[in-house]
């Protein structure tokens, strides 16, 4: 799959441009702030129906106009499919594939799939567990349907148990019977989702461990564990049952799926702790290229990736590892550097097109 | 687009007030009522305003009409069934497909504690106290709510607070649309058509 064309309309910096891309390594440069990035964030928006950096659709709107559009031609299995992002200030955002508008927009998630490496993934490492699960679960949801339903069912039952539970704090009063169902509901999902997440994990283990290799040469060991309270208890249902007493003393739900986290280990050290940052940088690149190469085996469709300022935070030599893991993969890829000379360079050996901004 | 006019600012406020209108709409539907002859809004107004005065509402099955003089106490209907529904445009719905003649029940929403909205806020007592008090007359309730987390959370509620009474607590099936192919169904719905599968028989 890949991206053949694309069209932006007041989207972040850009009033009106068209770009074509070629399907393998599309170099963009140009200096700081003349929108590499933006651009990046828009093709991600295409795949992802919102931005990698904004939280308001209204930041993504290009100074003093009030709407913006992308218009992206995507090339899948020989098909050439239309998907226009459109938001207008107090309007709702609208996702179109082929003309033909989303009724649910969380339909169109996995059908381009993308992978974005950026240079502030290692806080993907450094800070709290809320932004591992929501990488891993970004990850899975696009190759795997059944799963991002039940996220996005298992946080609505979450947001209502929760509702009733605080009210209970309030009023003194709560309808067990509604518990009930929330509790299940809420059970059985979790079962799902945490099965997921623990086959997932499994299953990149060995793609990240020789990504690592590769890419460090080094004799170090990477390894991700799937956190969960789940595991001193049996099952989920007795582990969620037997919380309900806090639940209600608290006001909310105290233990589930939504508590999960993943830890990284070198040499079964945690990295968070221990690792130095390059080890870091190193790990959060071979997580997501491992995380890369296991999609293409297991999918047909396979994912852009985008790499965003990264050339910066790598030396020499890992770079151009990682170029050549890159090139293996046989992708479309985006790059954007600000170093013109350098990019040039460094790409030399690689049929690239430049964009210059 | 705030406009000069206070006047056409508030049409368009007081319009985008209702579900699913943007302001864009609100203002093109306010610029086309200015432009028509003054009737049109005499008309909207003055039946907008009988609409909220005159609309009764049945106090058994809780469906809108002009008079406490329900459809539902006419002696035609099949006292048997009871088939419970979100909303007043559901008994149309389930009306016009010709194929039930049962009682309704309009529960005026659904169960979704996040939007405020909790068992007491619905007729679900009511429902109750319609089943118990017929002295088993109702013999079957069909839930016909919305195939959404909402509905089966409201569904599998009421079925819960209807244990023990003597009386069969069905729902609507699921599945393919007729006239739709199989390719073309989303997984969740051909999963569930596969779960809740129906015998074939040839007679
Ligand atoms: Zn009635």
């Amino acid at each position: 799959m890949h991206l053949k064309k694309l069209k932006l309309i007041n989207f972040k910096n850009y009033k009106e441009r068209q770009f074509e891309f070629s399907d393998k390594i599309n170099a963009i440069i140009g200096l700081n702030g003349v929108g590499k990035t933006n651009l990046v964030d828009a093709i991600h928006y295409l795949c992802l129906t919102k931005s990698f950096f904004s939280n308001t659709e209204i930041e993504n709107i290009n100074y003093s106009e009030s709407l913006f559009s992308i218009k992206g031609n995507f090339v899948k299995e020989e098909k050439e499919n239309a998907v226009i992002c459109s938001y207008q200030k107090s309007e709702k955002k609208i996702v179109q594939l082929d003309r033909k508008p989303y009724k649910k927009i969380s339909d169109h998630i996995g059908q381009f799939p993308l992978v974005f490496i950026s240079p502030n993934d290692t806080d993907l490492i450094r800070q709290g567990g809320t932004l591992r699960r929501r990488f891993f679960d970004n990850i899975i949801s696009q190759q795997n349907k059944p799963y991002f339903e039940a996220l996005i069912e298992y946080q609505k039952v979450l947001k209502n148990r929760n509702t009733i539970l605080k009210n209970h704090l309030i009023i003194r009063k709560i309808d067990f019977d509604l518990l009930k169902i929330y509790t299940d509901q809420l059970i059985e999902k979790a079962e799902k989702i945490s099965k997921e997440r623990k086959g997932y994990v499994e299953k990149i283990q060995n793609q990240v461990k020789d990504t690592y290799l590769n890419f460090t040469s080094t004799e170090e060991q990477p390894n991700i564990e799937y956190e969960t309270k789940k595991g001193s208890f049996g099952s989920w249902k007795e582990l969620i049952n037997a919380s309900q007493e806090k639940d209600l003393h608290t006001g909310r739900s105290n233990v589930g799926i939504h508590k999960d986290d993943f830890t990284f280990f070198l040499n079964q050290k945690e990295i968070k702790k221990f690792g130095s940052q390059g080890q870091q940088k190193s790990f959060i690149i071979a997580l997501k290229l491992g995380v890369l190469q296991h999609w293409i085996m297991s999918n047909t469709t396979k994912p852009i990736l985008i790499l965003d300022d990264i050339f910066d935070r790598l030396d020499d030599t890992r770079i151009s590892k990682l170029l050549i893991l890159i090139e293996k993969l046989s992708l479309q890829v985006f790059l954007t550097d600000a170093r013109v000379e350098r990019t040039k360079h460094i790409l030399k050996p690689i049929n690239a097109n430049f964009i210059e901004l | 687009m705030e406009f000069d006019s206070k006047l056409i600012n508030d049409a368009v406020a007081s319009f985008s007030k209702l579900p699913s209108i943007g302001k864009k709409t609100a203002l093109r539907l306010v610029l086309h009522i200015l432009k028509q002859e003054n009737s049109l809004a005499e008309d909207l107004a003055s039946s907008l305003v009988k609409l909220k005065e005159g609309v009764k509402y049945c106090t058994t099955c809780h469906m809108a009409g002009d008079s406490e003089d329900c459809f539902c106490k006419s002696s035609y209907l099949d006292p048997s069934i009871i088939c419970v529904v979100e909303d007043i445009q559901d008994v149309i719905a389930i009306k016009n497909t010709g194929h039930y003649s049962g009682f309704f029940h309009v529960l005026g929403g659904i169960i979704s504690p996040i939007n405020g909205i909790g068992p007491d806020d619905l007729k679900i007592s009511s429902l109750l106290r319609r089943v118990k008090e017929s002295g088993s007359e109702i013999k079957e309730v069909i839930m016909a709510l919305p195939a959404t987390m909402e509905g089966d959370t409201t569904t599998f509620y009421i079925a819960k607070k209807l244990q023990g009474v003597d009386v069969k607590v069905s729902s609507i099936a699921r599945g393919v649309p007729v006239g739709s192919e199989l390719e073309y169904t989303d997984e969740i719905t051909l999963g569930r058509s596969i779960m809740n599968r129906v015998n074939y028989s040839v007679q």
